[in-house]
């Protein structure tokens, strides 16, 4: 699987998601995002920000072979929790109660980029941005579609304080090796999971064993990860990098590993209710990418 | 493609608390549609809706609704306990030397305590909510720990969650990631998810009729639904009875509206056309079609041109049914109650009717069963389903016999 594209963004969660688009970006999408919920509106301001600064990726295939996967821990409970304030005070909004679905951000994605492709959205805890991965991989690889859209969202809200979660979003643009597009940023592995009750720290340790050719590579993980992970990761080479929280955290150490371009690496990420996933990544000679 | 066995059934919903009745009720004709007084203490005047009664309530008559307990997770693990009991997987020591994987299907988990911490807040603003916002990942935790799953997804792509679920556990057993996986869906009644369905106009002030010409809108339903999935070798090798098998399954996306469907139903055909590539059997060798049929003007009407762009003038003498105006729109759970179904229509060579309809719809020209059951040779089924957003989902069943036998 073959990293042909990559954007990031952490946002204030103040701040009105129009500030993170360019002048002529701002123009098109301002009505729509005026429409849509944060966690809707944050992923179309990241794939836009993906779209743009690399438009030959939506050329390069028809919408209709172009898959949307999208990731998130905690899914759309801020709207959900506006739109039942709206309903106990006696108004319940279908403005917002059109949104109060985790799968809503690819409908909206596929509604402005016309993408038609299958669409899937997977709500995993930590590790639902790497568990969005997967299914990407799998709708490649089994010719489902010729490219995916993978998508990591989070919106934060005050009942989440607990979280080190912030508004945020990962977008990645995945192929197949055998897709004739231009030149990749990075090659992945399959990624590789396991769930075991409550003890993510055991279910780390088998995911980091059926890795392949990974044995040596620099380990790029959470500071959550890496305390939960301690025992699975002793005697590791790792490094804890600063993410926003959630879904976006995996994907997040993606775009550390393309930046440095320190690779091989493995991307982990493990969470208190026993899920872990890793990833391994390797950057391609020529791949460049600025964050 | 390789197809998989479906080797054990369970099913949770008002019209019957194992399979074998919710085929019997289905058969039956009757729907368990009816007015509610109100949903966890708030006055919810919506039109009939299905509730569905745990063992341990009294009535379902929505008092078991009256509160904010948590109740989905009691629908999984009595869904799942049938499958698995059926499978002969019910005992850990069958489970032993298997790699279990959990595919959960749901739009809204386990939200009844969540709601209520909102409800609350109203009244003391400065108190923090205990329970988790998004009790998806919760339900699906709870099912791996108790089966230990070593794979776990909660797939949540609104009403077409059921079937976005097998299409994802059927690629999961074809990449070799798991021996045996339970794919499961769920979602309950809550005044949170049936004010939104009245606030869209979409929940019917009368009994949900598909197809029907009268057509109002949905029956909004809760239910739970269980398949254990597994490969034909595996199945064959325990000596477990194969009911059915999967054996393609296609996804697509309108691109078109967040809540109304693409008017010419091509993304709910292109999900059909998928599936059925994805099994390798033509349109012809498709004998029933299990539609979404949810009984919204939209919703049914671009579904019978998705059929018609699909099968063409084979639509004509292709029976469809659908089961909501029975067990009402289950939301997340809908797919695998109408893969239940599916299985038993091609054990028993019966198709039950679309309850609620009584007068068809022109605009949906399809050989609708309709007043009682068919008695049909069906080998080969196709499910579809669609949801917000534009998502669509589409599989294809087929009976245990060898599947060359279809083409």
């Amino acid at each position: 699987m073959v990293v042909r594209g990559y954007a990031r963004l952490a946002v204030d969660s103040s701040a009105p998601l129009v500030a993170y688009l360019s002048e002529e970006s701002a123009a098109s999408l301002r009505a729509p995002l005026l429409r849509m919920d944060r966690l809707c509106g944050l992923a179309v301001v990241v794939t836009n920000r993906l779209l743009t600064t690399q438009p030959e990726l939506r050329q390069e295939v028809s919408g209709d072979e172009v898959a949307i996967v999208v990731g998130s821990a905690h899914g759309c409970h801020k709207t959900d929790e506006e739109y039942f304030r709206s309903f106990l005070q006696g108004q319940p909004s279908p403005r917002l109660f059109a949104y109060t679905l985790p799968s809503s951000p690819g409908g909206e994605l596929s509604i402005l980029y016309r993408l038609r492709g299958p669409g899937l959205t997977v709500c995993m805890g930590q590790t639902s941005g790497l568990a969005a991965l997967a299914e990407a991989e799998l709708l490649l690889m089994t010719r489902q579609a010729a490219a995916c859209l993978v998508v990591a969202v989070e919106v934060a809200e005050p009942v989440l304080s607990a979280s080190p979660v912030q508004d945020a979003a990962v977008a990645l643009w995945l192929t197949r090796e055998d897709v004739p597009t231009q030149p990749g940023l990075a090659d992945l592995s399959p990624v590789a999971e396991s769930f075991v009750g409550g003890q993510g720290d055991r279910a780390l340790g088998r995911v980091l064993r059926s890795l392949t050719a990974a044995e040596d590579a620099r380990v790029l993980c959470d500071e959550g990860s890496a305390q939960l992970g301690a025992l699975a990761l002793h005697g590791r080479r790792r490094e804890v990098v600063a993410v926003p929280g959630g879904a976006v955290s995996g994907l997040w150490l993606l775009g550390s590993a393309l930046a440095d371009g320190e690779t091989p690496a493995v991307c982990v990420s493990v969470d208190a209710a026993g899920h872990a996933a890793a990833v391994r990544i390797e950057c391609r000679p020529s791949a460049c990418l600025r964050l | 493609m390789s197809g998989c066995a479906i080797t054990g059934l369970g099913a949770l919903c008002g019209v019957g608390d194992s399979a074998s009745a919710l085929f019997a009720g289905l058969l039956d004709g009757q729907t368990a549609a009816r007015h509610l007084p109100a949903l966890m203490g708030l006055p919810l005047d919506v039109g009939p809706l299905v509730a569905t009664k745990l063992p341990e309530e009294s009535a379902a008559d929505g008092e078991a609704l009256l509160s904010f307990q948590p109740r989905a997770g009691r629908f999984l693990q009595l869904t799942v306990e049938e499958a698995l009991g059926q499978a002969g997987l019910l005992e850990e020591a069958a489970r032993a030397s298997l790699r279990i994987g959990v595919c959960l299907a749901t739009t809204l988990g386990e939200k009844a305590p969540w709601l209520g911490g909102v409800a609350s807040l109203l009244e003391r603003p400065e108190q923090t909510i205990a329970a988790p916002p998004f009790g998806c990942s919760l339900l699906a935790e709870q099912l791996a720990t108790r089966f230990s799953a070593e794979r776990v997804r909660v797939v949540s792509t609104a009403c077409c969650s059921s079937n976005s679920a097998l299409a994802v556990s059927l690629h999961w057993l074809r990449r070799g990631l798991c021996d045996v996986v339970l794919c499961a869906g769920v979602d309950v009644l809550t005044p949170f998810v049936v004010s939104g369905f009245r606030s869209l106009r979409a929940q019917s002030p009368d009994v949900c009729r598909p197809f029907d010409r009268r057509r109002s809108g949905v029956n909004l339903g809760e239910a739970a639904a269980c398949v254990v999935l597994e490969p034909e070798a595996q199945a064959r090798a325990r000596g477990q009875k194969i009911l059915a098998k999967l054996v393609g399954a296609g996804l697509s996306q309108d691109a078109h509206h967040m809540t109304a469907p693409d008017p010419h139903g091509r993304g709910a055909a292109l999900a059909m056309a998928r599936a059925l590539a994805d099994a390798g059997v033509p349109a012809h060798a498709v004998d029933f079609v299990s539609s979404h049929g949810t009984g919204t003007p939209f919703n049914d009407q671009m579904e019978a041109r998705a059929l018609q762009l699909v099968f063409g003038d084979l639509v004509r003498h292709l029976p469809v049914n659908s089961i909501k105006g029975a067990v009402g729109h289950t939301l997340g759970a809908a797919g695998l109650l109408e893969a239940v179904m599916a299985v038993q229509v091609m054990a028993a060579q019966r198709i039950p009717a679309t309850v609620g309809l009584g007068e068809p719809d022109p605009a949906c020209a399809l050989d609708l069963v309709m007043g009682s059951p068919r008695v049909a040779e069906v080998r080969c089924v196709l499910s579809t389903a669609s949801g917000f957003g534009g998502e669509n989902a589409a599989v294809v069943f087929a009976s245990a016999a060898e599947r060359g036998e279809l083409l």
